[in-house]
């Protein structure tokens, strides 16, 4: 009778499990779906904020799509570069496996500076978090996606540097992966922040001026 | 695995006895305790504010607190009992049981556990500190927008509540993914998901949804700290901002929120009415079934709470239609009990005794709970006594009922030590007699008109004798706790032990010695059946109960490449720093932030100074080897 | 003939007799052929060569990869190329962006994230998550009335 092994922690040999998965790759699997949670109540009072603002300025007016997008293209490379990473490390070689990992991160950073050089043009225009919804729900809806980017460009830059003196292990290649996996569900992320607030949301505000007197005057 | 020198600072825990191997341990047990104890000493001080309200509503024009004052008790009495009572109490009941039903040697992530349990402790110790530092919370336990707004809630009060609870759900997020993994992933051979006790499936279903509802009520959380911080519009009706949309945000997370509280005395019920009666469990996939589609259901019913806001006609249809549904299952669930009791040989123990009382009073308390299903009833109901009254029978009736005898079944098998029953007897029938006299006649309060949280009343309102009975009731209910204590006490300095399985009792956790040894199994146990350790107890009963042939397992030898020893993950103090740095590091963003000089960027230094700490205690954490002889 | 491009071309489209598509020839010797249904055997064809690119979907060529990520950068493109479009398709706009971004959505977690060469379990876990949040998000803006705004100009 084929029986499960249940060693546990029994010396660094990963313990066989009821369904197959390591106990980190299900917790990761279950941290993201939970984080899907946290992004989408943010998203969704941007959404349930759309054209509500009652003064500019409004997303029409500052809003840069070509740099977005460029910024956008930046991340999406960096979840390639994250899975020939993995990929290399997989197949034990561990120097393109580092190169492309420190890749991921000078990619994230470049996203990073993009946001940090967005934020400042923003602000110079009159769009802080105070000035109106606009304000408040954008700057914190990407203010924490790139909180987690940053929090992903310190887990690589960690691995890249501690991690992978030596010869690789299975262990460090499962450590690669999960870092991966966090990666790539960031970009996801983007994916949607990208589409739904610059894409979809960009005319927001067009002819805002008299939608919003018409509310203040219904009492809306 | 290699392993990297890198400068830890600090060594690893070695003693066993002591604080500091409290400090450090990752035993599930030892944690278990821990969470215990925390929220039994919360459930009291969220009972004493319970007693200074009943006693300032128990006449009428009564002035013996200040209206302020009375604003803070009931707002910390909800915060406390929901957050620092009854979820971790049944953290408490996981971290003990699941692994040990299961037939696993500790949790997925021993060190994550700690984390949880530090977490909560620091998080709820910065809830409570908001009392010396400037005035309590006062907004109500769900804080409603924009009461909570710098306008109308001037004080830091309302700052701690949002920071705090951000922290604990940090801590529930941590529990509830690692006995997520736990669960799916380190049952014992053989046992199949539908071969698991009810509470563990109870257990993973609530920690599925403390896992999905949690983010939920954290960024609503983050966005009250920042409007009130920061000034950002979130909540500011000024700048268009919507009240609503917070009542949506807290109500998403707060619906599921209510089956977190009582989807665990649910499970703890399955379990013991079976062993003291004597019978399987009726209809288990059944019983397992509503759970999990109550745990689904939960989370379409949310704006039953928001009934009177005026969402319109069709929302308040279809969210009656959902909540009416949800009573279903629940249902299901109930007649499954009466069904396993129904014929069986009754033990009318102390634990029992709590069980029955949950059915009868959670009976009470949905029935009242489908009565403002629907919306022109709820409009008489809302914020009424009456509503204190229903959630009072299941959280109070239900959840703690049903926590009781999960205490009272499971402490011989934490302590070795049975709980007298006399004095258990007098302490169930005083609880339920003190429980009915308070929040029995608040249905007629609320029928009357008596509105939720107001300080005081006028004379001659017609709602004097209730409140009188109502306040002499938690009096009893406080002297019920008192003779828990008694029997606690009693129990702990008697030297009278008790056997490994007491009870007859069906589970795992029943078949090792009692309290267990630090590794539980000496050997892993080998699943066949559900309830397999009673069939192997009483082989003659396999086909006399279910009229077919079942097998039971043999446990399975050791896996000796580790030289025959079992090998359990080291104590580490890293959790416990990672946790300090968390709870600084969100604590750190009250109202003490300094400006960056040449910009207007409040910078929050304290939050930074914890995010260091709490980097320092993830390095550790990170490169010290799992167990001591682990890194070869 | 010999190329895939116009091997496929023509098992989707040729025609062959009075109907639209290529019918398989039924054979007696065949009861339940192969393949059949309208494109013939291009699916499995396609297949064979997810196959031979994922080492029969297990794990994949760093080639595999490049080109998901030439696919994901051609998709942006698109989107922003559409974006710039955007008052020549009216109401479709909105539906035709989202549906570009579940596109890439999907592609990073089923092969990035190697969902698709994993245990289904993890792909319920991540869908439960996912689909949740859609479901009750899509409720709250419903309810809001931020779905189909209503005029904001009352009558």
């Amino acid at each position: 009778m084929a029986q499960a092994a249940v060693t546990q922690n029994q010396h660094g040999h990963i313990a066989d499990t009821n369904t197959g998965i390591s106990n980190r790759k299900l917790l990761m699997w279950v941290f993201l779906a939970s984080d899907c949670l946290f992004f989408g109540s943010f998203i969704a009072t941007y959404l349930v904020y759309r054209n509500e603002s009652l003064v500019g300025p409004y997303p029409n007016e500052v809003l840069n799509i070509p740099v977005t997008s460029v910024s956008t293209f930046v991340l999406l490379m960096s979840s390639l570069a994250m899975v020939l990473a993995l990929n290399y490390a997989q197949k034990d070689r561990a120097g393109l496996a580092r190169f492309w990992l420190l890749a991921v991160a000078a990619l994230g950073l470049v996203f990073l500076g993009f946001q940090v050089v967005e934020f400042m043009t923003f602000v110079d225009e009159g769009l802080t978090i105070h000035q109106n919804l606009f304000g408040t729900t954008f700057f914190i809806l990407t203010g924490f996606h790139g909180l987690h980017v940053f929090v992903g460009v310190l887990w690589l830059l960690g691995m890249a540097f501690a991690h992978f003196k030596g010869a690789l292990t299975s262990r460090s290649t499962e450590d690669l992966e999960m870092a991966g996996l966090y990666w790539h569900f960031v970009d996801i992320v983007w994916i949607v922040i990208f589409t739904v607030i610059y894409l979809i949301g960009f005319s927001d505000g067009e002819g805002i001026e008299t939608i919003s007197h018409a509310t203040a005057i219904i009492g809306g | 695995m290699t392993t990297i020198a890198f400068p830890t600072l600090i060594s690893r825990p070695t003693s066993y006895t002591g604080l500091w191997s409290w400090i450090g341990t990752v035993d599930h047990k030892r944690i278990g305790t821990l969470y215990g104890v925390t929220a039994f000493l919360y459930f009291l001080v969220g009972g004493v504010e319970a007693l200074i309200l009943r006693a300032q509503l128990a006449q009428a024009e009564s002035d013996l607190i200040s209206p302020e004052l009375f604003n803070e008790l009931f707002t910390m009495h909800g915060t406390t009992m929901v957050f620092l009572v009854v979820m971790p109490m049944s953290a408490a009941f996981f971290n003990w049981m699941i692994p040990l039903m299961i037939g696993a040697r500790d949790v997925a992530f021993p060190r994550l556990n700690a984390f949880s349990y530090w977490t909560f402790l620091f998080g709820s110790i910065f809830l409570n500190l908001s009392f010396f530092l400037g005035g309590a919370p006062d907004a109500g336990w769900f804080g409603y927008a924009n009461l909570t707004g710098n306008t109308y809630s001037p004080g830091d009060g309302v700052t701690f509540w949002a920071l705090g609870l951000t922290t604990l759900g940090v801590a529930s997020l941590a529990a509830a993914f690692n006995f997520v993994v736990t669960i799916l992933n380190m049952r014992a051979p053989g046992m199949g998901l539908m071969k698991m006790p009810v509470f563990v499936w109870m257990s993973l279903v609530t920690s599925i949804l403390i896992a999905l509802a949690m983010p939920i009520i954290a960024v609503a959380l983050i966005q009250l700290a920042l409007d009130r911080v920061w000034d950002t519009n979130f909540f500011n009706p000024a700048a268009g901002g919507d009240p609503v949309l917070w009542q949506h945000l807290f109500w998403l997370f707060g619906h599921p929120e209510v089956y977190i509280l009582i989807l665990p005395a649910m499970g703890i019920v399955s379990e013991t009415l079976p062993v003291f009666s004597k019978k399987p469990l009726f209809g288990y996939p059944a019983v397992v079934l509503a759970g999990a589609i109550i745990g689904f259901m939960g989370w379409f019913v949310w704006s039953h709470h928001m009934f009177t806001v005026g969402l319109g006609p069709a929302a308040n249809a279809a969210f009656a239609v959902s909540t009416m549904l949800i009573a279903v299952p629940t249902g299901v669930k109930i007649f499954n009990w009466i069904a396993t009791t129904w014929g069986g040989k009754l033990q009318l123990n102390t634990s029992m005794l709590f069980s029955l009382g949950f059915i009868a009073m959670f009976i009470i308390g949905g029935l009242s709970g489908v009565s403002h299903a629907s919306p022109p009833t709820d409009a008489q109901q809302q914020d009424t006594y009456y509503i204190v009254a229903h959630f009072h029978y299941v959280l109070f009736g239900g959840a703690i009922f049903g926590l009781f005898a999960g205490g009272y079944y499971w402490w011989p098998k934490m302590t070795g030590k049975k709980l007298g029953e006399a004095l258990g007897q007098w302490h169930f029938w005083v609880m339920l007699v003190g429980f009915n006299l308070t929040f029995g006649p608040m249905h007629w309060l609320g029928l009357n008109g008596m509105p939720r949280r107001i300080a005081t009343y006028a004379d001659g309102m017609g709602w004097e004798m209730s409140n009188a009975i109502a306040s002499a009731g938690s009096m009893l209910i406080a002297f019920g706790v008192l003779l828990f204590i008694i029997n606690i006490i009693r129990t702990i300095s008697s030297t009278q032990e008790s056997e490994d399985d007491p009870w007859d009792a069906r589970t795992l956790e029943w078949s090792i010695p009692s309290p267990p040894p630090a590794y539980n199994f000496a050997r892993i146990p080998q699943v066949k059946s559900l309830d397999d350790f009673w069939y192997t107890k009483h082989p003659d009963l396999l086909h006399d109960e279910r009229g077919e042939e079942i097998e039971v397992g043999e446990p399975v030898e050791n896996d000796t490449h580790g030289g025959g020893s079992i090998h359990l993950p080291g104590m580490s103090y890293y959790p416990f720093i990672t946790s300090l740095g968390v709870t600084i590091g969100v604590a750190g963003f009250m109202d003490i932030l300094v400006e960056v000089p040449g910009t207007n960027i409040q910078f929050p230094w304290l939050s930074a100074v914890g995010i260091v700490i709490g980097l320092w205690g993830l390095m550790g954490w990170t490169f010290e080897p799992v167990s001591e002889e682990g890194g070869h | 003939m010999a190329n895939p491009i116009s091997r496929t071309w023509r098992k989707l489209f040729y025609q062959d007799g009075g109907c639209h598509f290529q019918l398989p020839k039924v054979d007696s010797a065949f009861p339940e052929p192969p393949n059949e249904g309208p494109f013939g055997d291009a699916g499995p064809q396609a297949l064979g060569w997810f196959n031979r690119l994922t080492n029969n979907g297990r794990v994949a060529t760093p080639f595999f990869y490049t080109i998901i990520g030439v696919i994901l950068a051609i998709l942006t493109v698109l989107e922003v190329w559409l974006f710039t479009l955007s008052d020549d398709f009216g109401a479709f706009f909105v539906p035709m962006m989202l549906l570009l971004a579940i596109a890439k959505f999907v592609i990073v977690v089923a092969f990035f994230m190697h969902l698709r060469f994993d245990k289904n379990l993890l792909s319920l876990v991540f869908a439960s998550g996912f689909l949740l949040a859609i479901a009750v998000f899509m409720i709250v803006l419903s309810v809001q009335d931020k779905v189909n705004p209503s005029p904001l100009i009352a009558p």
